[in-house]
C-alpha cells in the first residue's frame, strides 16, 4: 500500500506538472510554445529571452499562470475537504456540500450579487458567500449537537433541509433580478475561474496550506474515526474536538472556493473516492494524494472550459459535472458489482 | 482494577442501572450476566466512559473522567460486539489502528501488530480487505486491535468485551476465552465480559454478576451465580444442572 502510494503520487505529480503547462502555453490567444515556456523561465530567472509582446506575455502571467494555480489550489481544497468530510461521515459518498457550506455560500453570493453594485460586486460576492457558508456550518453543525455528542444522521438531515432552503431562497432573489443581474447569478452558479488574480491565488495558497497541514495532523485520528466514534474514543481521541476543528477547516476551504469561482460540484466527491480505490482508505496518503488528483481535475477541467469553445467559455462546474457525473456513476456500478 | 461505587442512571422514572459497589481486579475474569434488557449493555457503555456515569466509575483509584484520554486509552480497551466499517482497511491496517495511543516506533508496531494478530488466531488474514471477512474474522480482528492498545500499559490494564464469542464458531469461543484467561492470569488483565452463554460463564469466568433490570441481583462465583433457582427466577426456563465427568457444572 506504501509503494502504490508514493507511484500514485508521483504519477499524479508528473501529469499533473504536464497538465499546468499546458494550462499557461495553450489558449484562446495563439501565442508559440516556445515563446510561452521562454516566458515563464524569463519570469523566473529575470531573463528575457521571449520574443513576445508586452499583451502577450501579460496573458500568460497575468491570466493564464493565476488562473492555473486557483485551480490546482481550489481543485485542492475542495478535494481535501470531500476527504476529511467522508471520514467525518464514515461515508465514501458524502461531500462538502452536504454541511450547508455550498448552499449557505450560494446564498450569500447570490444575495450579495442582487445588492450590490457592480463596483462593489468584486469584493462584496466572495464576503457574502464565505461569511454565508461559514455561518450555514456552524448553525448545522448546532442543530446536530446534542448531549451525548454530534448526530451524523441530524447532521445530514439538516444539510438536506437547510440546502432546500437555501434553493429556496435563491429561488426568489433570482426571481426579482433584472436581466443584467441573471446572467451574473447563473454563471456564478455554474462557476468559473475566470476571475484569478494575484491576490486570490494567495489567498487560495493561504487556505491551502492552513487545510493541509492541519488535515495531515488529524490524518491518524481520522482513521480511528472510521471504526465509528465510540471507538476513536476509546483510543484515546478527541471527538468532539476533531469534529469541531474539521467542521470549520472545510467550511474555510469549501467557503472560500465557492465564493470566489462559483460551485464546483463532483471534485470533492469523485477524487477520494477514486483515491482509495488507488491506495487505500487510509487518511495519511488519502490526504495528500487527493489534493493532488483534486487539483489536476480542476485543471484539467478549467482547459477544457477555456478551449472547447474558444474563444467562449464554458462554466468549469459543467465540466467538473461532465467529467465527474460518469465517473461516479461507473464507480457505484463497480461497487455494486463487488458486493 | 476497576471499581464501581453509588451508580445510578435514571431513564424516565426507572432506574436503568442502580449498582451500589461492585470491583474488578486485576488477574480476574469477569462474567456479566442478565436477559436481554437487563442493563448488561449500559453498564458497559458506563464502565468505558462511553456515557458519562453521575456515580463514580474508578480505574485504578481514579476517576474515568480524570484519566488523560491517550493514557486511558493505554489502559482500558473496550472489544465491540460488531463493527461496521465499510472502508477497505487491510485487517492489519484495522489491528495497527490499535497503535493510536501508543508511543512505539515504526517497527516495534508492527512485530506488536504481528504478534497480537498471532494471539488472537487472525495472522493469517494480514493482507485481506476487513468487510470481505466473516463476522468472527472482523471480532477476532479487533480483539488483536484492542490488545495492541492495552500493549503498553504501565499498569494492570483492563479489557471490556461486549459478548465476544456471539460470533465465533465453538472452538474459536473456547480459544478466545481461554485466551482472556490466559491474559488475567499471566499479564494480570481485569478482564469484563458480557456473556449469553451460562456455560462459558461457568467454565471460564472467576466472577459473575446477574443482572436484572439494571440491579446487581446476584454477584460470585459462577457456581454461585448460576444456578438453577436463578435460571428459573430470572430466564424463565427451568434447566438441568448438571456435573460432567470431570467434575464441571453444566446447563442444559
Amino acid at each position: 500500500m506504501r509503494a502504490m502510494s508514493i507511484s500514485s503520487a508521483v504519477a499524479l505529480g508528473i501529469l499533473l506538472f504536464f497538465v499546468a503547462l499546458t494550462s499557461l502555453t495553450q489558449g484562446a490567444m495563439t501565442i508559440p510554445l516556445h515563446d510561452s515556456l521562454l516566458t515563464l523561465t524569463d519570469a523566473v530567472l529575470g531573463s528575457s529571452a521571449a520574443e513576445l509582446a508586452d499583451y502577450q506575455r501579460a496573458v500568460i502571467l497575468e491570466l493564464r499562470l493565476p488562473r492555473t494555480l486557483l485551480a490546482i489550489f481550489f481543485g485542492a481544497i475542495l478535494a481535501q475537504s470531500g476527504a476529511a468530510m467522508q471520514g467525518l461521515f464514515r461515508n465514501p459518498l458524502a461531500d462538502p456540500g452536504i454541511i450547508g457550506v455550498s448552499a449557505g455560500a450560494a446564498v450569500g453570493a447570490v444575495l450579495a450579487i442582487y445588492l450590490s453594485t457592480p463596483q462593489q460586486s468584486w469584493w462584496a460576492v466572495p464576503l457574502g458567500a464565505f461569511a454565508a457558508g461559514l455561518g450555514t456550518s456552524l448553525l448545522i453543525y448546532k442543530l446536530a449537537q446534542g448531549a451525548n455528542g454530534t448526530s451524523v444522521f441530524i447532521l445530514l438531515l439538516a444539510g438536506i433541509a437547510i440546502s432546500a432552503m437555501a434553493g429556496a431562497l435563491i429561488g426568489v432573489v433570482t426571481y426579482l433580478s433584472d436581466d443584467t443581474r441573471l446572467r451574473d447569478l447563473s454563471l456564478w452558479q455554474m462557476g468559473s475561474l475566470a476571475s484569478a488574480d494575484s491576490t486570490r491565488v494567495w489567498i487560495a495558497a493561504g487556505a491551502f496550506a492552513l487545510l493541509a497541514l492541519r488535515l495531515q495532523k488529524h490524518a491518524a485520528a481520522l482513521n480511528t474515526l472510521l471504526l465509528g466514534e465510540p471507538e476513536a474514543r476509546h483510543l484515546g481521541i478527541n471527538v468532539e474536538a476533531l469534529k469541531r476543528e474539521l467542521i470549520v477547516l472545510v467550511a474555510l476551504g469549501v467557503g472560500l472556493a465557492v465564493s470566489a469561482a462559483g460551485i464546483i460540484g463532483f471534485v470533492g466527491l469523485v477524487v477520494p473516492h477514486f483515491i482509495r480505490m488507488l491506495a487505500g482508505p487510509s487518511h495519511h496518503s488519502l490526504l495528500p494524494l487527493s489534493a493532488l488528483c483534486g487539483g489536476l481535475l480542476l485543471l484539467v477541467a478549467d482547459i477544457g472550459a477555456r478551449l472547447l469553445l474558444a474563444p467562449a467559455e464554458l462554466p468549469v462546474g459543467i465540466l467538473t459535472a461532465l467529467l465527474g457525473g460518469p465517473f461516479f456513476v461507473l464507480l457505484l456500478v463497480q461497487q455494486r458489482q463487488k458486493v | 482494577m476497576l471499581e464501581v461505587t453509588a451508580l445510578q442512571l435514571q431513564r424516565g422514572n426507572n432506574f436503568a442501572l442502580d449498582i451500589r459497589h461492585w470491583q474488578a481486579l486485576p488477574g480476574e475474569v469477569h462474567a456479566i450476566l442478565g436477559t436481554n434488557g437487563a442493563g448488561k449493555s449500559t453498564l458497559l457503555k458506563l464502565l468505558s466512559g462511553e456515557e458519562a456515569s453521575p456515580g463514580n466509575v474508578l480505574l485504578h483509584h481514579t476517576p474515568l473522567q480524570s484519566w488523560p484520554s491517550m493514557e486511558r486509552a493505554r489502559h482500558l480497551g473496550v472489544l465491540p460486539q460488531s463493527n461496521n466499517l465499510s472502508f477497505a482497511f487491510s485487517a492489519e491496517e484495522v489491528v495497527s489502528l490499535g497503535l493510536t495511543p501508543l508511543t512505539l516506533g515504526w517497527r516495534q508496531g508492527r512485530q506488536t501488530v504481528h504478534a497480537m494478530m498471532r494471539a488472537t488466531n487472525c495472522a493469517h488474514l494480514g493482507k485481506a480487505k476487513y468487510p470481505a471477512l466473516s463476522g468472527g474474522e472482523q471480532q477476532r480482528v479487533h480483539l488483536a486491535r484492542v490488545l495492541v492498545q492495552l500493549s503498553q500499559a504501565e499498569r494492570e490494564p483492563v479489557l471490556l468485551l461486549d459478548e465476544p464469542t456471539s460470533a465465533q464458531d465453538l472452538g474459536q469461543q473456547h480459544r478466545l476465552m481461554e485466551l482472556a484467561g490466559e491474559l488475567a492470569r499471566s499479564q494480570h488483565f481485569c478482564i469484563v465480559a458480557i456473556l449469553h452463554d451460562l456455560n462459558l460463564a461457568l467454565r471460564y469466568a472467576d466472577h459473575c454478576m446477574l443482572l436484572d433490570q439494571g440491579q446487581a441481583v446476584a454477584v460470585g462465583t459462577p457456581n454461585e451465580v448460576v444456578n438453577g433457582v436463578n435460571i428459573e427466577r430470572y430466564w424463565g426456563y427451568s434447566a438441568q444442572v448438571l456435573t460432567s465427568e470431570c467434575g464441571r457444572t453444566v446447563i442444559s
